[in-house]
């Protein structure tokens, strides 16, 4: 069978599309993640240290860095040259 | 009908749970070193059982196609490889159940709560990160989003068929976002299950 050349087939992906997935996902990571894990250990764990600023702190230069490694990670899997 | 409104309750009451998690704690507690290997064993399927195939095949071939993306060759590469990847991931796909029975066992035979830190964050990882990537993947492999299945399905060819390019773009976009959170929370959640820091 013939190829049909009128369908899109470039991947439809830039630079800032791949910032807002990585930011969405360290978002995801701060704003959900973390707080659903210190809501259980605050409520059925009676913790004091639950949403401490130290653990705020770390969630979200974990968070960060993530965002950043997810990025640069998915940049190298789609964003290639054609050398 | 109200007796057995009464029946269902009395099966699903609070006393009667609290039973039978307990029955199962007495019953997996001894073979908790056995459900561990079982554990750690269908975890490790899980996580490493399709890197060669994704880091050596899928990755190349899609940068080839990425490359010409109306390459004939280039996209007949990427389709066969993509068919081939949706029927790799059935071990890793039989594996992710059996690490969440064999979970459930764990918690039971080591009497694990929320106490545990390490224990928590593992869960929420699961709960929160895997568990919605492995039902987006399993929908993309075995079900609608099966490349194989819906071009016999459609008796379309490949490259005439806007549907299974738009399959393979999702699976391939799907690929692209879990990889960097395969690569770091894969890691996390092995680390938190054998070193159990406090």
């Amino acid at each position: 069978m013939q190829m049909d050349s009128s369908i899109a087939r470039e991947f439809n992906v830039t630079p800032k599309r791949l910032r807002i997935i990585a930011t969405s996902m360290a978002l995801y990571l701060f704003l959900v993640v973390w707080p659903v894990s210190d809501c259980v250990r605050y409520f059925w764990a009676g913790d004091p240290g639950a949403f401490s600023l130290q653990r705020m702190l770390v969630a979200f230069f974990v968070a960060l860095g993530f965002g950043i490694y997810a990025y640069l990670q998915m940049r190298r899997l789609t964003i290639v040259d054609n050398a | 009908m109200e007796s057995q409104t009464i029946t269902l309750k009395s099966l699903f009451g609070k006393k009667e749970v609290i039973f039978v998690l307990e029955t199962l704690t007495q019953v997996l507690g001894p073979y908790y070193l056995k459900i561990k290997f079982v554990h750690l064993l269908f975890a490790t399927m899980w996580l490493w059982s399709t890197s060669v195939a994704y880091l050596n095949y899928v990755v190349p071939t899609m940068k080839a196609w990425l490359r010409s993306p109306n390459s004939e060759d280039a996209l007949r590469d990427r389709n066969s490889m993509m068919e081939r990847f949706d029927h790799g991931v059935i071990l890793e796909h039989i594996a992710f159940p059996v690490v969440l029975l064999s979970g459930v066992c764990l918690l039971l035979a080591g009497g694990w709560t929320a106490q545990s830190y390490w224990l928590v964050i593992k869960l929420s990882v699961v709960v929160l990160v895997f568990l919605p990537i492995e039902i987006i993947d399993y929908w993309l492999s075995h079900f609608g989003g099966n490349k194989l299945a819906f071009r016999r399905r459609a008796n379309v060819d490949a490259l005439a068929s806007p549907r299974y390019e738009q399959l393979v773009q999702y699976h391939w976009w799907f690929l692209v976002v879990t990889t960097p959170i395969i690569a770091t929370a894969g890691m996390l959640v092995v680390y938190l299950a054998t070193v159990k820091p406090a």
